[in-house]
């Protein structure tokens, strides 16, 4: 019995990672958010992808992965090559494993039809890509605070 | 981008647990609007009085109520054009791995679970408000 429950202890404390995953295909604004992951999000794994269909390679790996790994989170561009991030989403959101991982858009437009369509399209949220660093800071922790610290997310398998 | 007021419709047939949010909310939001009502009929009677004016920023949803389960009224919700696009958050006593990933499947926004005292409220209610008034944006502005 005591053996059992130091095991568990052991599998919970070997594994506090939050995997989040960054669908982005400017350099630069994904630089911006490492940076502001690293400050203000200890602990948070960020993997990236440069568009829709880059995204969705990566999470079928994951899927058949021994054991499964897949992001607890995603925050997906909305305009990118290849795959956009509405194709994106809708792709997702119709898997029968991958559907239950949220996905919030950061993206820089502001348009009412773009914001429509993602929550149509059952977002977990919609951000606009704040234009300065202190912005962007308060954006990832209200982010973290939200789906990490606070929100009951689906276990992965 | 911001409207107000920022309605927020709570399904939740227990007195004291809707009666401890809307306190809570009160405090930490007091321009948030809480319209409480306590099962699926009350709720989609009221979504339906909305409908052609404004309906709510948001919705939080208890799993276990009176007339229907929560997965049913969710899964209702985000099946009717009128309403697919208004975020779900489930605000649930269970912590059960079952109704956490059906939540998900149903296409719940996100889980919560009830928290056991006030601190655990009001820390919920400061999260959740923040996210959703202040950081994100919601498909609001065909009603300003």
């Amino acid at each position: 019995m005591n053996e059992e429950g130091s095991l568990c202890y052991v599998i919970y404390m070997k594994d506090p990672v939050f995997t989040l995953m960054l669908i982005d295909d400017e350099p630069a604004d994904v630089e911006l958010f490492r940076d502001a992951c690293q400050e203000h999000a200890p602990g948070v794994q960020v993997e990236y992808a440069a568009h829709g269909q880059d995204a969705l390679d990566l999470l079928e790996e994951g899927k058949r992965a021994t054991p499964v790994r897949l992001p607890a989170l995603i925050l997906l561009d909305l305009n990118m090559p290849v795959m956009t991030g509405h194709q994106f989403l809708e792709r997702i959101k119709h898997d029968p494993v991958l559907r239950t991982i949220p996905v919030v858009i950061l993206s820089t437009s502001e348009a009412m039809d773009d914001i429509r369509q993602a929550y149509r399209n059952y977002a977990g949220g919609y951000l606009v890509k704040p234009s300065t660093i202190p912005e962007l800071y308060q954006l990832v922790e209200a982010v973290i605070d939200y789906w990490r610290e606070t929100v009951a997310l689906p276990p992965l398998k | 981008m911001r409207v107000s007021p920022f309605t927020l419709l709570l399904i939740e047939d227990n007195d004291q647990d809707a009666e401890l949010l809307t306190a809570v909310m009160q405090e930490v939001a007091p321009e948030v609007q809480v319209v409480r009502v306590q099962g699926a009929t009350q709720a989609f009677e009221q979504l339906d009085s909305w409908k052609a004016s404004l309906p709510p920023l948001l919705i939080l949803l208890d799993l276990h109520l009176p007339d229907q389960h929560g997965h049913q009224v969710l899964e209702r919700l985000k099946t009717q054009a009128d309403f697919r696009h208004v975020p779900v958050v489930v605000l649930s006593s269970s912590d059960e791995q079952v109704d956490i990933t059906r939540s998900y499947h149903l296409y719940a926004n996100a889980y919560l679970t009830k928290p056991y005292d006030l601190g655990g409220y009001h820390d919920m209610v400061q999260t959740v408000v923040k996210y959703w008034q202040k950081v994100a944006h919601l498909p609001v502005l065909h009603r300003v």
